[in-house]
């Protein structure tokens, strides 16, 4: 028998996933039919053609214009939305990274929310790396699972204050545009807090990202390497984080800031080890790739 | 709609989840969309105001307008807000291994379940549990006391366990559920 807080946990994932497979209709085009319908109605109704035309017109124009994107090349108002942007999101965040490398065809997902963190490795499509990281009040356990190899390693350290070797590199005004992709969202954001309030990025007007037109924020060229932030209109989050080289693109990694809901946490559970896969010794993982 | 580009990404986003939302508040397909469609002109007409958290403003006119939905359907006895066993949700289509009209409907069941409680307590249970918002959230955007959001959420819960009968069984089947995608 469940008690009240488990069957709680338990109907969100369940209502979730009874409905996953609800089609989702194209709300934009059925609400410009919606709208053309009741245009039409009052054209209908109204005895007069030229006050039909006002309303019509009254209701095209009520429609708001887009701020965000009518300030695309206003540099200070845009940073000033970003840094906002910034300081609100929540505590307890998850931050998704997927980051595309054009130079080879690994793709490296992470999810992450403090020390708790899960990273897969795709190549050519197929999942070839996994690894976990959960955190308690004393201990850090790690899982990484090697598909290729089909071998696993688990580790468990004591928590203790980090060493200042251990800690990366503060990022400041003068190695913000040097230190290359640190491959973990919160750092990102860090970076791009830092960029933007040492004034190195350039609204520089909008840019199609997955069918949403978004704010673009460009660091000036450095030998070559250019950086562009895609900034939502709607969050003044960062969507996506391109670097290119001599007009080349070398990387493209993309953003979503998911809400601690029980399925998204579902995504920070330390790795299963399929059946049949091999435990290896921390040396041998040592000498495996992204181990 | 059309000259609105920071509306139209929300919408692109967010229709998604929040048409599921209405498809648990108003307990069929063809309703949920007409609602939601309401709710986002809405929202349209308001960006200024609502851009700030334009799924939040959607929530509350979505409960709003359900509410007055069920309210004119109170005043029509002849027709059911909501449908026990109600077709309307297009099934989901089933994986292979679970095959069978039977098994794909029961991969329903809690929708189903949930379509048989009172409106408030439904509407409780996916605020709370589907949206994942707050005792405090919710009841503001009910305009009720947290109190009453907590004992409509105990009702609903007592409720839920009547109707799918062994509480265990919701266990089995979101693990089926979720071995399925």
């Amino acid at each position: 028998m469940l008690t009240d807080d488990q069957l709680a946990a338990r109907i969100g994932p369940r209502l979730r996933a009874e409905l996953a497979g609800l089609p989702t209709p194209d709300m934009l085009a059925a609400l410009r039919r919606r709208r053309a319908r009741r245009a039409r109605v009052t054209t209908a109704v109204t005895t007069l053609p030229v006050v039909a035309a006002a309303i019509a017109a009254a209701l095209v124009l009520n429609e708001p214009a887009a701020p965000a994107v009518q300030h695309a090349q206003d540099t200070a108002y845009v940073d000033s939305h970003v840094t906002q942007a910034l300081d609100a999101v929540p505590a307890g965040t998850i931050s998704y990274l997927r980051m595309n490398f054009a130079l080879h065809s690994d793709v490296t997902v992470t999810w992450d929310r403090g020390p708790a963190r899960l990273v897969e490795t795709f190549r050519a499509g197929q999942l070839v790396f996994k690894s976990g990281t959960a955190v308690t009040s004393t201990t850090m356990t790690s899982v990484y699972v090697n598909y290729q190899d089909r071998t696993w390693h688990r580790s468990v350290m004591r928590v203790g204050p980090p060493s200042a070797a251990a800690r990366p590199p503060a990022i400041s005004c003068d190695n913000a545009r040097q230190l290359g992709i640190p491959g973990d969202a919160s750092r990102m954001v860090t970076k791009l807090r830092v960029l933007v309030s040492c004034g190195m990025l350039k609204a520089d007007g909008t840019a199609t990202v997955g069918g949403v037109t978004a704010i673009r924020l460009t660091t000036p060229a450095n030998n070559g390497f250019t950086t562009a932030w895609y900034i939502s209109p709607v969050t003044y989050l960062p969507i996506r984080e391109a670097t290119t080289w001599s007009g080349r693109l070398l990387e493209e990694n993309d953003f979503q800031w998911l809400p601690p809901t029980t399925a998204n946490l579902a995504k920070l559970n330390l790795p299963t080890v399929p059946p049949g896969f091999t435990q290896e010794s921390t040396s041998a993982c040592n000498q495996s790739p992204g181990c | 709609v059309r000259d609105n580009p920071e509306f139209e990404a929300f919408v692109r986003a967010r229709s998604g989840s929040l048409l599921r939302t209405a498809v648990l508040l108003a307990g069929d397909y063809g309703h949920a969309e007409d609602l939601l469609q309401v709710a986002l002109l809405r929202t349209a007409r308001h960006w200024r105001t609502a851009r700030a958290a334009p799924q939040a403003y959607v929530r509350q006119a979505l409960v709003n307008l359900c509410r007055d939905r069920w309210r004119r359907l109170k005043a029509r006895p002849r027709e059911s807000p909501m449908l026990p066993g109600s077709s309307d949700v297009p099934m989901v289509a089933g994986p292979a291994e679970l095959g069978g009209a039977e098994q794909v409907l029961q991969r329903r069941f809690l929708v189903q379940a949930l379509s048989r409680l009172p409106a408030g307590q439904r509407q409780v249970i996916v605020l709370r549990y589907f949206e994942d918002l707050p005792v405090a959230e919710t009841a503001e955007l009910l305009g009720i006391s947290p109190g009453t959001v907590k004992s409509q959420t105990a009702r609903a819960m007592a409720a839920l366990r009547e109707v799918l009968g062994d509480a265990d069984g919701i266990n089995e089947h979101t693990q089926e559920a979720s071995n399925a995608h």
